[in-house]
Parts: structure tokens; C-alpha cells; sequence
């Protein structure tokens, strides 16, 4: 149906990360500010912010996220828990029992866990993440397996 | 530094470039409206034929003092020091409200049918709740306003600003007093200007026949409608347009006519309209015609029909024998060649539907959460006249034209689906883009409203004919592209459309305004 937003992003990241080199104990936090642009849509009206407006352009929200993660990383595997606060800067809320629109202030707080088995250069590694707040989010809990292989260009 | 704390700080861009970009403009452009000398001031308008008015006379204004005495050199002093500056949202509110008070007032009604046009929600045992007129912020919020119910909202509401409109006319060139800053020439305007006499002011007219007006259809709205009426009153003094006894007597007047119209809303049958004990009769009126597989909701819980009875209530422009007339033959049966066409058109476009097409689908879709295809139609006609630089009256005329068959189409429409209560194709198995209507399918809303409404713009502004009825046209297809109508509920939709349109033209030609 719809993918993505269409509309063109620029992000900027910062992050900042400790490892202890005998435990391969990590503590890592990032933030990120990610401007997005207007978007053009078919229609040339739309109800947003409470109000109608009578053209074809939407602004959409910008947008941050910070998040804090701690594990262990050693050779071969790697295991985290981590927090990650999402949300626009802006934006207006879904009405009652009417569709979610691109200017809607989506904000999530989702805390989940992190693994990675790689012993070779073929490994596996997955993330599960539940979202515990929220604003125009769906309540979530989110799975994902990788398959990992590594092609090593020094060698 | 070897293993001790390393800290590790990646910049994945630039700072300054973020800040660059974070400064990047977001505003958006809408299109402006501003206010205008009209072209023509309608002097004889008084004389214009109303909808619920059997005369101007049906209403009463009292004399104005003369521009001579004391009671309106004392008006003037206090229109001088309202007008002599203004704040920033006093210029803001001026220019608004200068665009023209019939201009704004739809604008703010659309904007209301707008915020109102979501279906109430089911509840956690599988009913939807009716919205209730007496508690209309509660959830579900009252109105739903669907497309038949802002197109009468629209109907009424333009209906209420012509009649009043007229009755002003009527009065300003009876008592023919002349603007303020025609009488004082060191009145400070802030709007360009004309001869039309000033009392009653049109524009107090139009803000208190529309207040009543609205304030009957989204009662949940006093609070909204209170602040742009008291805006738009003051508005006119600060932009040196109005003293107050033109205002005073113009809302008196205003708040006298829309009583009328609004008395022929509480009984046009609008009451009935979602009656849904009516439907099982219906079902066997449309079996007893040969239909094999009736109209069912699609949606889960199952949820009653959009105002089944909406075809019952009382039209503008035509009688309830004539709307028996404009009822399209039968649709075709559903296991004829035609019925097949139809369908495997649908099934074509289902596998693989164009980016044109989508974007047409999208256009005209104007479902929940807009303004419904009459504000739609309704938007172009209030741009048309804005164009043409009408006078107030003149505007009101056009979109009492429009709206009134707009709502004809509507009841046509209505009456039609019911008593045909054809199945959508989603019930042969074709998915739509565009959200399904919850009501039966023969003939399509859009392409009847779209007819009517292009149709009486065609009559008023002949050389954009081609135009709206080329637009009337798309948004016909747009459903068949959104793949929630077969094309035989289009092209029947828009013929059935042009002859409701008609009826509305005639009017027009025959309304004494020789236009």
C-alpha cells in the first residue's frame, strides 16, 4: 500500500561507548535528531492539527531518539539489553476510529534484548523488542532473526 | 592509553550541516483568498426569488437613523477610534473575514463536516452506538457527518445566507444608507469598497443566519462558532467597514431568517433518515425485483447502513413524485454478460491498477475525516465565485444552487441504493484502495453528486462547463479505479446527477435574477 513517508530525511547521530577490555563488558548511549521534509500527497485537503488545510502539502514532524545499551561482547558472541526512547517533535494525534496520517506525533519508550553468536564468519544473531509507552504507536512486540556471514577483504 | 577508558564519540554528519538542515524551511503555502470591489453590486437583488422567504417582507428591519443625527455621528466616533490602528490579529482577523463572510462561512462549515466525518467506533459487545444530538461531544460524537449529512448541512446553511442575503438587498436599497466612509471620508478602511448600501450589513447577516444555522448541525460547536461570530462582527468595525447599527440590525435579521430555514429542517425528514427498521423492507422490495445476492456490510462487527431512510427526506428542487422519476432503471442482474463485464473491469484493475489511476482514486476519495464530495464540489464553486469577483448575494445564490442540488443528488442517490440494495463488488471477492462505503452500491454517491454539482456550475459559468464536467467526470471513474463501484453504478450515477442538476438550473433561470 504505502511505504515509508516519502518524504527525504537527513539524521545526525551521536554516540558515545565504554568497554571494559578484560570482561568485554560494553555501556553504549546514542542519540539521534532526524530533520524531515514536506511531503506532497494525492489529495489536495486534509484534516490535520485540528483543523482542514486546503492543499496538497503535508509537513511532516521531525524527529528524535536516544537509547542506552549494556552487554558483554567477547570473541565469536555478544549479548545486550537495551532501552530506546523514540519520538517526532511534533505532530497531532489520531483521531477516534479514523486512519493514522504522516503528521500524527508517534512516540515509543521500547526496552528489548540483543544476541549475536559468531564464531566463524558465518554466525546468527536476533533482537526481540517490546514497546512499553507510547503515543500513536501500536503496542508491540517485535522479533527478528539474522543470518550473518562475513566476508573478510584483508585476508 | 592502552586499556584504560577509551572513549569512542562517532559523528555520523557533520554538526553544522544538522544545524543547516534543521533551519530548512517547512512552512506550507495554502492558497490565499482576499476581498474584492465585486463586479457587479446586484442592486435588484432584493427582488430574487427565496427558497423558505416567501417575501423579504417576511422578515422586518427597523428604520435606520439618518446619517445626519446625533445616534450616527456618535457611531462614527467610535467606528474612527476602533478602526484608527489595529493589532496584528485584528489585521489578521480583517483580511480573513474580508475574503467574504458567505466565502468564509462554507469554508468553516466544510471544516466542521470535516472534523465531524468519523464513524462512531463499535463497542466491546459488537454494536455501534448511534451518535445522540443531546450529548454530542460524548463518544460516538454527534454529528457523523457522512456525505448526506453535510450536504444538507451545506444545503441549509447556504439556503439561510440567500435567503437573508436578499431580505438585506431587499432592505439596504429600500433604506439606502450609504458606508461610513462614504458619509465621513476620514474613515480609516481597511477593505476595498463599494456602493452597496451598509445597513443592514451583509456581513453581520450572513454571520448570524450561518451561526444558527451550524450551531443546529454540530451542536458540540457553540464555544467554536461563538468566537468566529463575534470575530467576524468586530472585524467589520475594526476594518471601518460597519458602524454598529448596521451590524445590530444585520444579525437581527440574520437570526430572523435562518429561524425559518432551520423551521424547515426539524421537519424535511432528516429525523427518519437512519431508521433501520425500514431496511428488512427494502431487502424484500429488492429479492421481489429478482436480486439473488443482496447488499451485506463489510465490515466486522457488521454495521447498519448509512441512513437507509436519507432517500425519504424532502428535496429542494423537485417534488417526491419527481424523485420517483429520476430512479434509475434496475441494475443489471447479477448473473447477466453485462454483470460480468463489469465485474472482470474491477478484477483487471485489482491486479494491476496504475500510479494514474491510484492518484485519481485518492483525489476524489473524500471519505472519513474530509469534507465528503459536496464540500468538495462545494469548495470549487465558492472558488469560482471568488474568481468572478461576486457579490455577497451573488455568491450566496451560486452556492445555494450547488448545495440544494448537491443534496437532491443525495436523496436521489439514497432512495436509489435502497430500494435496488445492490451488492459491492468486494462481495464478489475485489479489494478496494480507497476504504468501502458501508451502503449499497447501485448508483455511485460520487457520480451523482458530481453531475448535479457540474452541472449547475456548467449553467453559471459557462465557459468552465467543460472543465467541471470534465472533473465530474474523473471523480465518477475514481471509484471504479478505487474498485468499490462497477462502472454501470458510474456512468448511471452521472446521467441520473445531470438531470438533479437540471432541475437546479432551471431555477436559477427562473429566480428573477435574469442570471
Amino acid at each position: 500500500m504505502s511505504i515509508g513517508l516519502q518524504c527525504r530525511t537527513f539524521t545526525g547521530r551521536l554516540l558515545a561507548s565504554y568497554r571494559e577490555p578484560k570482561t568485554g563488558v560494553y555501556l553504549t548511549a546514542h542519540g539521534s535528531y532526524g530533520w524531515r521534509s514536506n511531503i506532497t500527497i494525492d489529495q489536495n485537503s486534509y484534516q490535520a492539527d485540528d483543523r482542514v488545510y486546503n492543499t496538497d502539502q503535508v509537513r511532516v514532524p521531525n524527529t528524535y531518539d536516544a537509547a542506552v545499551r549494556l552487554g558483554v561482547q567477547r570473541k565469536g558472541w555478544q549479548t545486550e539489553v537495551w532501552a530506546e526512547r523514540s519520538s517526532c517533535l511534533s505532530g497531532d494525534n489520531i483521531r477516534r476510529n479514523d486512519m493514522p496520517f504522516p503528521t500524527n506525533n508517534m512516540q515509543a519508550t521500547t526496552v528489548g534484548w540483543y544476541g549475536k553468536v559468531q564464531p566463524r564468519n558465518i554466525g546468527v544473531n536476533a533482537r526481540v523488542g517490546y514497546v512499553l509507552d507510547g503515543m500513536n504507536v501500536g503496542q508491540s512486540t517485535s522479533y527478528m532473526v539474522g543470518l550473518l556471514y562475513q566476508i573478510n577483504f584483508n585476508k | 592509553m592502552k586499556n584504560a577508558y577509551k572513549i569512542l564519540a562517532i559523528g555520523s554528519l557533520v554538526a553544522g550541516l544538522s544545524v543547516s538542515i534543521i533551519s530548512c524551511d517547512k512552512s506550507i503555502s495554502e492558497p490565499q483568498r482576499v476581498g474584492y470591489t465585486p463586479a457587479n453590486v446586484d442592486e435588484k437583488a432584493g427582488s430574487w426569488k427565496t427558497y423558505v422567504l416567501t417575501s423579504p417582507t417576511d422578515v422586518t428591519v427597523a428604520a435606520p437613523k439618518a446619517t445626519s443625527s446625533a445616534e450616527y455621528q456618535a457611531e462614527l466616533t467610535d467606528l474612527k477610534s476602533k478602526s484608527a490602528s489595529l493589532t496584528q490579529e485584528q489585521q489578521e482577523a480583517v483580511v480573513y473575514w474580508g475574503a467574504g463572510a458567505v466565502y468564509r462561512w462554507n469554508e468553516i462549515a466544510r471544516e466542521l463536516a470535516a472534523r465531524y466525518n468519523i464513524p462512531p467506533a463499535s463497542t466491546a459487545d459488537g454494536k455501534y452506538p448511534v451518535p445522540d444530538a443531546a450529548n454530542p461531544l460524548a463518544d460516538p460524537k454527534f454529528p457523523f457527518a457522512n456525505p448526506p449529512y453535510a450536504a444538507r448541512a451545506l444545503a441549509y446553511l447556504s439556503v439561510a445566507q440567500y435567503d437573508a442575503l436578499v431580505a438585506a438587498w431587499n432592505y439596504k436599497y429600500q433604506f439606502k444608507r450609504s458606508a461610513p466612509s462614504k458619509v465621513d471620508a476620514t474613515v480609516r478602511v481597511a477593505l476595498p469598497t463599494s456602493t452597496i448600501p451598509t445597513y443592514p450589513s451583509e456581513d453581520a447577516v450572513v454571520a448570524a443566519a450561518s451561526y444558527v444555522v451550524l450551531k443546529a448541525m454540530f451542536p458540540g460547536e457553540v464555544p467554536f462558532l461563538d468566537a468566529k461570530l463575534a470575530e467576524h462582527q468586530n472585524s467589520r468595525l475594526w476594518a471601518g467597514m460597519n458602524v454598529q447599527s448596521d451590524l445590530t440590525a444585520g444579525a437581527d435579521l440574520g437570526n430572523q431568517v435562518a429561524a425559518k430555514v432551520m423551521g424547515r429542517a426539524e421537519t424535511d425528514g432528516m429525523s427518519a433518515a437512519n431508521n433501520q427498521a425500514l431496511t428488512a423492507g427494502m431487502i424484500e422490495v429488492a429479492k421481489a425485483q429478482g436480486l439473488t445476492e443482496v447488499w451485506v456490510s463489510q465490515e466486522s462487527p457488521l454495521r447498519p447502513p448509512m441512513l437507509p431512510n436519507y432517500g425519504a427526506v424532502t428535496p429542494w428542487n423537485f417534488d417526491a413524485a419527481t424523485k420517483v422519476k429520476l430512479r434509475p432503471g434496475p441494475p443489471p442482474a447479477l448473473n447477466s454478460a453485462e454483470f460480468t463485464k463489469a465485474l472482470d473491469e474491477l478484477k483487471a484493475i485489482n491486479k494491476s491498477q496504475t500510479r494514474e489511476q491510484a492518484r485519481i482514486a485518492n483525489y476524489w476519495a473524500d471519505g472519513a475525516g474530509t469534507y465528503t464530495p459536496p464540500g468538495h464540489w462545494l469548495r470549487t464553486a465558492a472558488n469560482a465565485a471568488s474568481e468572478a469577483k461576486y457579490s455577497e448575494v451573488r455568491m450566496a445564490r451560486t452556492l445555494a444552487l450547488v448545495g440544494t442540488s448537491l443534496m437532491d443528488a443525495g436523496i436521489c442517490c439514497w432512495d436509489t441504493k435502497y430500494y435496488y440494495y445492490y451488492p459491492r463488488p468486494q462481495q464478489f471477492g475485489v479489494k478496494t484502495s480507497v476504504g468501502l462505503p458501508n451502503f449499497p452500491s447501485y448508483t455511485s454517491g460520487h457520480s451523482t453528486f458530481s453531475a448535479a454539482a457540474a452541472t449547475v456550475l456548467g449553467s453559471i459559468f459557462p465557459d468552465q462547463a467543460n472543465e467541471f464536467w470534465a472533473q465530474a467526470q474523473e471523480a465518477s471513474n475514481s471509484r471504479i479505479y478505487g474498485l468499490i463501484h462497477y462502472r454501470f453504478d458510474c456512468t448511471v450515477g452521472l446521467e441520473c446527477g445531470k438531470n438533479i442538476g437540471t432541475y437546479a438550473v432551471n431555477r436559477g433561470k427562473a429566480d428573477g435574477s435574469g442570471l
